[in-house]
């Protein structure tokens, strides 16, 4: 039975990939079928580069890495294996290019306001009032400001978590550590978030 | 663990059993305590209630839209590999190197398959340079015109000069002019 995966967008309705399909869709690239890369990408791109952006905070940046790392999927076509899941593997290599990137001083821009405004947590306003939308922006402002200022394991882990839905056992792939420590990483992460929030907040 | 007095959530462990109720990472024996927990602990739900905050504001990320160029970059930049580096198998190994750049790659293919050339060739003039060393016949040239030689600071040079300006130098020397 194939497994099947939620990426959550409140904007949308969910988007449901299914892990299997991405496992056969890989092979046949492996096996020189180009039109599978292209499945993968439209799959892929969107969700990936909504974690890039998360952990850059840089779209520019976040858009260049997503460019890169699927030229390392067609590179590396050869070494993929079925007993590793495809999004694992692809978050893998992301989140060594975002690290490796966030490690250079110069490529953590200056947080400004235009960039909040970019970045900030789209709502679904719909069936909101004006106090409760505002309320929930503040909301998002505040963790948005105290997400950006975690340590870059910290942040992955609880991005993947929490906004990517990986299972503890997949961050661990991904970061390459222990689930121990993921369950470290995730609950450190939001201990620091939620310690910012006012306590009407919630 | 009914009794809020008896609260357990200033241990850490417990805390981050709370992350991973949220997770759904618990066990089904652990999870039944924890709600068990929490429905006497005030504290307790106020704590997850702000993790639950903060999570709700995490989902509430949209999926960006992803540049309509975005694909064809990735294709030019395959074939421009493609160009440099066709059928390398070495690539193979590219994916959990995070630290070797795209270019980086491409400068090291475009080494490998010009570089390499002109390093052995280097190396064989090493070798003949080291084994035969340039010699300068000074037989029958007179001190005299060594000292022309100097003096142009040329004296390491002394097999081109002989065919250039020495010899110029030379013959102007013969005739008395310096």
């Amino acid at each position: 039975m194939a497994r099947r995966v939620c990426i959550r967008d409140m904007e949308a309705e969910p988007l449901v990939i299914d892990v299997d399909e991405d496992v056969r869709l890989m092979l046949a690239f492996r096996d020189g079928d180009r039109a599978a890369f292209d499945e993968l990408f439209r799959r892929w791109a969107a969700p990936l580069l909504r974690y890039l952006q998360r952990m850059l905070r840089d779209a520019a940046s976040a858009e260049e890495l997503v460019q890169e790392a699927f030229l390392r999927v067609h590179r590396s076509r050869a070494s993929y294996s079925a007993d590793a899941r495809f999004s694992t593997w692809l978050y893998r290599i992301a989140t060594n290019l975002a690290l490796n990137e966030l490690r250079r001083p110069r490529s953590r821009p200056a947080i400004h306001e235009s960039t909040e405004a970019e970045h900030a947590t789209p709502l679904r306003d719909a069936g909101l009032g004006p106090d409760e939308a505002a309320h929930l922006r503040r909301l998002a402002h505040s963790v948005d400001r105290r997400l950006e200022g975690l340590p870059d394991k910290q942040r992955a882990a609880l991005c993947l978590s929490v906004i990517e839905g990986q299972s503890y056992a997949e961050i661990a792939a991904t970061l390459d550590t222990t689930v121990q420590a993921v369950k470290a990483l995730v609950h450190r992460a939001r201990c620091a978030l939620a310690a910012d929030l006012p306590e009407r907040e919630y | 663990m009914s009794n809020p007095d008896l609260c357990v959530s200033e241990d850490t462990a417990f805390e981050q059993d709370l992350s991973m109720l949220l997770d759904g990472e618990l066990d089904a024996s652990r999870e039944r305590d924890v709600r068990n927990h929490l429905e006497a602990c005030a504290h307790c739900r106020r704590q997850l209630a702000a993790f639950e905050a903060v999570d709700q504001t995490l989902h509430g990320t949209a999926l960006p839209p992803v540049p309509p160029g975005l694909r064809t970059r990735i294709e030019h930049a395959i074939e421009r590999e493609s160009v440099l580096a066709p059928n390398d198998p070495r690539d193979a190994a590219a994916a959990d190197t995070p630290q070797r750049t795209r270019s980086g790659r491409a400068w090291g293919s475009v080494f490998w398959r010009a570089g390499a050339p002109l390093l052995a060739l280097a190396a064989s003039l090493a070798i003949y340079l080291a084994f035969h060393q340039p010699s300068i016949d000074l037989d029958g040239v007179s001190e005299e015109e060594i000292a022309v030689a100097l003096e142009l600071d040329k004296i390491r040079d002394l097999d081109v000069i002989a065919n250039l300006e020495l010899a110029e130098r030379l013959a102007a020397l013969g005739e008395g002019s310096i």
